[in-house]
């Protein structure tokens, strides 16, 4: 019972981590410059994901 | 959400864009603000796809795996770019960027006008203390441009303003927030400014909203604050607004909720205030309470 609660605990605050954070969530080639992306956007025809996040 | 195997084949369909604001007013922070206020974005997180040739918000992908596959999965963008848009905004940038290092009233004003919403809420922002007047002159024109953060600004202009030749548009805006990403907030701004702004005609336009019940929602206690505030400025209102305010006591929770019940009582006692009713608030706010407040 106590494992899982820690186990819960620790996952929650990974999760508040991640939300809040400077470094973007792994895996997609993100950029930080919106007239880059658009730039790449418009020469390869593809639309802009945004994902706005704060410090919390 | 991320990583996540089933959105591995998105990484190079979409061009992925990471906007993080820590509030220092750094340059990379102020950059991202700019992010922020071109697409009229007051909350977070936000996560959405858009159009890199008009800034159009495509679809709101939401924060699970299988929305975002289906947001992603049904949209897509205009085949060639319009040069008037991408000049706009190079030179709105510009401006923006100008206003921040050098923020003189000549070139707010300036700004004020221009097509891009980046280099007019940097405008805004410098006029809202430098020349108030500049923007309530213009206040209808403002209220219409369909940006959030845009819009709070203006209609907080207006209520220390207190101008009464915006009400009409601030009631258009609380009737029907026209492009807003969050209407509840856009309303809670405009009913704020025409607590300072309206008179009797815009007593019927707030009166649902004090009346709606919704004692979790910020907006139900702003109305009635809006409503007193009329009928305390407009002898002409006071009947309407007496009225409005009684129909306005909310009726308590049906189940067993100790958090309803003390949200709705705190509205009951707004409405109570609002009304300057001399007798004591009753000790047990129930529907026979209720019932004695709305009819005496």
């Amino acid at each position: 019972m106590g494992r899982m609660r820690v186990a819960l605990l620790a996952a929650l605050l990974a999760g508040t981590a991640r939300a809040g954070s400077e470094t973007p969530p792994a895996g997609p080639p993100w950029q930080r410059d919106l007239a880059e992306a658009r730039q790449q956007a418009l020469a390869e025809g593809k639309p802009l994901f945004l994902y706005f996040t704060k410090t919390y | 959400m991320l990583p996540h195997p089933s959105l591995k084949p998105l990484y190079d369909k979409l061009v992925w864009v990471y906007v993080y604001r820590d509030f220092s007013g750094s340059k990379p922070d102020r950059a991202a603000e700019r992010i922020l206020l071109r697409f009229g974005v007051s909350s977070w997180p936000q996560l959405f796809l858009a159009d890199p040739n008009d800034w159009k918000i495509l679809k709101h992908t939401g924060r699970t795996t299988e929305s975002f596959l289906a947001a992603a999965n049904a949209v897509s963008v205009r085949a060639t770019p319009s040069d008037q848009m991408l000049e706009r905004t190079r030179t709105g940038e510009e401006l923006a960027v100008r206003l921040e290092e050098r923020p003189t009233t000549k070139l707010a004003r300036e700004a004020l006008e221009h097509d891009d919403i980046v280099a007019r809420s940097r405008a805004l922002g410098v006029l809202a203390s430098k020349d108030p007047k500049f923007v309530v002159k213009r206040a209808k024109a403002l209220l219409e441009v369909p940006n959030d953060p845009f819009r709070y600004r203006v209609c907080d202009l207006l209520k220390d303003a207190a101008d009464p030749s915006a009400a009409r548009a601030l009631e258009a805006l609380v009737t029907k927030p026209i492009d807003s990403l969050n209407p509840n907030v856009m309303r809670i701004h405009a009913v704020d400014a025409l607590g300072a702004c309206g008179d009797v005609r815009s007593v019927r336009v707030i009166a649902p909203f004090a009346q709606s019940g919704e004692y979790f929602n910020g907006l139900t206690g702003k109305a009635v604050d809006a409503l007193a505030a009329i009928g305390k400025r407009q002898k002409a209102a006071r009947k309407e607004v007496r009225a409005a305010l009684k129909a306005a006591y909310p009726h308590p929770p049906e189940e067993d909720d100790a958090r309803a019940r003390r949200a709705c009582v705190a509205l009951a006692r707004r409405v109570h205030k609002a009304l300057g009713e001399k007798r004591p608030f009753p000790q047990e706010y129930d529907e026979k309470a209720r019932a004695k407040l709305v009819n005496s």
